[in-house]
């Protein structure tokens, strides 16, 4: 119940309180109202339709540098 | 084969770390995602001999007790329409759980988000939305309560059975367990911030706030046993690139708005003051009043209680994978897929 997922901002809609993601090729309406300064490119991190926070790319590629994976690649 | 040494240096620190204290480390990991990661993922073989890793109270379904799935069941008698989140269904009530209510007839609707929830009930369902979470998810249930609050609903109504992590950490630490350090959970941290877990200092124990990929564990593991040779109790963040010093504030704000804090009985530890959250005051009317009969809880042979708090072994409970199985579960610890009897019946090769 407590899981989350990664997704990417492909669009925000018009209120600023939705917005359409991606993740991992599927298209999904979620919840933004809890994120500042929004963009179209950003991660965000969903958890039961609503996004939680913003991630951090630059943390992100470092871990990912650090292990030469992918996000996904927890297989 | 990079990554694979990288990872290989990492876990041999830990190893040497761990050496140089010369004894087995007992490590919780608050979260039953982290449960799920860590035996998915083998670390309790990889690191069998060096690290006990003991599972927390930090699955939302796990520390539900049953006397909530009672009230539940009750209020669909009652025609009332309950919306869940899907890990609730097969949680055992004290006569059936919420999935057997449902296939005798009970009107009871799965719910992946509580905000696409009230967007989609229909005028003229009285609806019931059984808000179960930890902070992670309490804020979805705010934005839902205020959706409800703009569209002006007077069929929608919450069943809170909210929990907070502060107050059942300081019960386990302060009462229950002794361990070496502390896995944080990361989602949870993500609302509350590394300021929201500062309290775990006060005890004098290393921890670390940790992400849910193989790599976040290593990370955490590799810095967790750095605290705990230095002597230091400094809460460590692993999971930059989603958790902040001060967290979500707008999340926060919104949790302050329409909650506030109350008692609640948490399975395993039974009740603790401060350790849920109802709707304030101001917002009663759409709560429902849930009657609770505590001294029943402890029902069966299931020994969830021990498991959640560290006494036990999944495998050591007599009915573990004999008549309790995830088809079969006789406690919430087997039901969740983050509880860690779930987690070992799937992944434990413990054996
Ligand atoms: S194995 Fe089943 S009965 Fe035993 S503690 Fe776990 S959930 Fe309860």
């Amino acid at each position: 119940m407590c899981l989350g997922y990664p997704a990417k901002v492909i669009e925000i809609l018009e209120d600023g309180k939705k917005a359409i993601v991606d993740y991992l090729g599927l298209k999904k309406t979620v919840n933004v109202s809890l994120i500042k300064e929004l963009a179209v490119g950003d991660y965000l991190l969903i958890h039961s339709g609503v996004a939680i926070e913003k991630i951090d790319e630059k943390e992100a590629e470092k871990i990912e540098k650090l292990f030469g994976e992918v996000r996904n690649a927890n297989s | 084969m990079q990554t694979l040494e990288k990872a290989n240096t990492i876990i041999n620190t830990i190893k040497n770390n761990i050496e140089k204290m010369g004894r087995q480390l007992r490590i919780i990991e608050v979260c039953g995602t982290h449960t799920v990661s860590i035996y998915r993922n083998g670390f309790h073989t990889l690191f069998k001999g060096y690290i006990d890793f003991i599972s927390g109270p930090g699955c939302p379904v796990c520390v539900t007790h049953e006397g909530y799935i009672d009230n539940l069941i009750e209020l669909a008698k009652m025609n009332y329409t309950i919306y869940t989140f899907g890990d609730l269904m097969k949680v055992p009530g004290k006569s059936m759980s919420l999935a057997e209510a449902k296939s005798n007839g009970a009107k009871i609707k799965i719910m992946y988000s509580p905000v696409d929830a009230v967007e989609n009930i229909a005028e003229d369902e009285e609806a019931i939305i059984a808000a179960v979470g930890f902070e992670t998810t309490v804020p979805a249930f705010a934005l839902s309560l205020e959706k409800v609050l703009e569209k002006d609903l007077k069929n929608v109504k919450f069943a809170c059975e909210l929990k907070t992590i502060d107050q059942p950490l300081k019960v386990l630490l302060k009462d229950h367990i002794k361990v070496d350090g502390l896995i944080l959970p990361g989602h949870v941290a993500t609302i509350l911030g590394v300021d929201g877990f500062k309290f775990v200092e006060e005890f004098e124990i290393p921890s670390v706030i940790s992400g849910f990929e193989k790599y976040d564990i290593l990370l955490s593991l590799l810095s967790l046993t750095q605290s705990i040779l230095d002597n230091d109790f400094t809460v460590k963040n692993e999971y930059k690139r989603v958790v902040k010093k001060e967290g979500n504030t707008v999340a926060k704000r919104y949790i302050e708005r329409f909650f506030e804090r109350t008692d609640a009985y948490f399975r395993g530890l039974g009740l603790i003051e401060g350790g849920g959250l109802r709707l304030k005051s101001e917002y009663s009317s759409f709560s429902v009043q849930l009657k609770y009969d505590y001294e029943s809880f402890s029902n069966s042979a299931c020994r969830c209680a021990d498991v959640l708090t560290g006494k036990l072994k999944p495998f050591e409970c007599p009915l573990f994978e004999k008549v309790c199985t995830p088809q079969t579960p006789k406690g919430a610890c087997m039901v969740s897929q983050e509880g860690s009897c779930n987690a070992y019946f799937r992944f434990g090769k413990w054996k």
